[in-house]
């Protein structure tokens, strides 16, 4: 598996490597720092100085694991994502510090290869902020798996012995002992910030470097994207961002749209999830709310994956504002969903749609539907007049 | 089809039992009835406050994924935890080993504004005019 794995990255790497020469681009390796607004120096580990001058920058230095006080990984039996990713041996326990994305998703990847995962997180739930509904469905599923959520819980300490690590953490019901071979520490990420940004004249916030909505620092010839800005970790936002700051470089004129962001969780089942949760909607007024299970949709069952659903936030008017789901296929269907909430569709305009026969699609058009009662593969809706 | 008499009843198919300034709601025979098989119940946190109307849980059945709505304003003081690994206690026994929450009632007066057994049966038949479940 970690062969095949490489094998991708890889190729992907191979393939970026490609596109560059074909646009000529040079890449020197090594570390770099800034040595003035004009000026980047690289060095190769060794004695060698190699001062680079230019007319701009696009800084894009990315972020690094958060490390609690206490639990420092050692990169064997306490690890980061880093690591996670290179695991060779399965391990029989993995304790998962942090019930984030990544948290989440190396929770379901662990217990698919057949580890006894425990997820322990200090707020009062995992996947904080996310539309609630999706998270209960969640550790629904984890329950029924076996995956172990403890929340409002925290990890007091570690004992390392010859056999494994012994956990004691607090938790609401006490103090609880969980035996692990290998705990992953997820616990957020921090923007890497260590470059001379005083020489350049780049501010610098708690969330990381200062941008405006053209990507641009406050040394305007200087731009920064990614996760080193804060705001939304996600690859994609950086690749657009990254795509902003190029243009702006090159003398065009471009802001980051302020467009819906589509979130996906790559767990079993997948999430996805875009615009806003029900309980935002509602501090804006009253909602409408549609919702599809995939036990219902072909696709779904085809797939063997029936579990979840297909929830929809609309307000008054029916104009979607936002779209969850937890199931099969979910990192695809959502962005038919961002589409809708840009256009600013009405529910019926879409389920007036087409869509492909057996497609996860259906099930979008399914809740829909539901927002006003009127899901033709679901039974008779129970209600009459409720409020919602 | 049973409604007892000793309880009060939504327009969202809800019953209510009120005892001493609290209550306790359940989905009613007909709701259980038209949801079919039930597998899974969302309960709200004890402690949490609804208004009349809002969702404070989910129910899902074989077919289809469901609100359940509070009948009255209030505060979630108990729920029925046996409903995580029993969910289709709602369908053997809706009104006894199936309810759902207890809450406290913030106005006593919202009360009036739900129905008797008899004034539900009829809301009922009305909805179900073509459907022979009603006997």
């Amino acid at each position: 598996m970690m062969e095949r794995k490489e094998k991708v990255v890889q190729e992907l790497v191979k393939g970026i490597e490609l596109l560059l020469q074909s646009h000529r681009v040079t890449v020197k390796q090594g570390r770099a720092d800034l040595l003035g607004s004009h000026q980047v120096v690289l060095l190769d580990g060794g004695e060698k100085r190699e001062t680079i001058e230019t007319d701009g920058m696009i800084i894009a230095t990315g972020s690094k694991s958060k490390v609690l006080p206490g639990i420092s990984p050692d990169g064997e039996r306490i690890i980061t994502s880093d690591e996670a990713l290179k695991v060779r041996k399965i391990p029989k326990e993995i304790v998962i510090i942090g019930g984030g994305y990544i948290g989440v998703e190396f929770a379901t990847f662990f217990h698919g290869l057949g580890s006894k995962v425990t997820i322990i997180e200090i707020l009062e739930n995992i996947l904080v902020g996310l539309e609630e509904e999706l998270v209960r469905n969640l550790r629904r599923f984890f329950e029924r798996d076996g995956i172990k959520v403890l929340t409002k819980s925290k990890v007091e300490e570690i004992h390392f012995d010859e056999k494994g690590l012994k956990l004691s953490v607090s938790t609401p019901d006490g103090i609880q002992t969980a035996i692990a071979e290998k705990v992953l520490s997820s616990v957020g990420r921090d923007p890497n910030l260590d470059l001379e940004f005083q020489k350049a004249g780049i501010e610098i916030s708690s969330g990381g470097i200062r941008v405006n909505h053209r990507m641009a620092t406050t040394a305007s010839h200087i731009y920064a994207i990614g996760d080193v800005v804060g705001g939304t970790l996600l690859a994609h936002v950086a690749m657009e961002e990254g795509v902003v700051a190029a243009e702006n470089l090159m003398g065009m004129n471009r802001e980051m749209d302020g467009g819906p962001v589509p979130v996906c969780i790559f767990t079993y089942p997948e999430i996805a999830s875009v615009g806003l949760t029900e309980r935002e909607a509602k501090t804006k007024g009253s909602t409408r709310i549609g919702r599809f299970p995939f036990r219902s949709n072909p696709a779904a069952q085809i797939s063997g994956g029936a579990d979840g659903l297909v929830k929809v936030v609309a307000d008054q008017e029916e104009r979607v504002l936002g779209v969850h789901i937890i199931g099969h296929n979910a990192s695809n269907l959502i962005s038919i969903a961002s589409s809708l909430i840009r256009q600013e569709m009405k529910t019926k305009e879409f389920s007036r749609l087409i869509q492909a026969h057996p497609t996860t699609s259906e099930a979008l058009k399914e809740a829909c539907l539901d927002v006003d009662g009127l899901a033709i593969h679901l039974p008779k809706p129970l209600r009459m007049g409720a409020k919602r | 089809m049973e409604f007892p008499e000793n309880l009060l009843y939504s327009d969202t198919h809800e019953w209510v039992r009120e005892e001493g300034g609290q209550v306790t709601i359940g989905l009613t025979d007909y709701a259980q009835s038209q949801l079919k098989d039930i597998i899974y119940v969302d309960l709200p946190e004890i402690g949490s406050e609804f208004q009349k109307g809002e969702s404070v849980g989910v129910v899902e059945s074989v077919k289809t994924v469901a609100d359940i709505f509070s009948p009255i304003t209030g505060k979630v003081i108990a729920k029925n935890l046996s409903l995580k690994n029993h969910p289709e206690f709602i369908s053997i026994d809706p009104y006894g080993k199936g309810w759902i929450i207890e809450m406290s009632v913030k106005d006593r007066e919202e009360l009036k504004g739900l129905v008797s057994s008899k004034a539900y049966r009829e809301t009922l038949s009305f909805v179900q005019r073509d459907s022979i479940l009603l006997n």
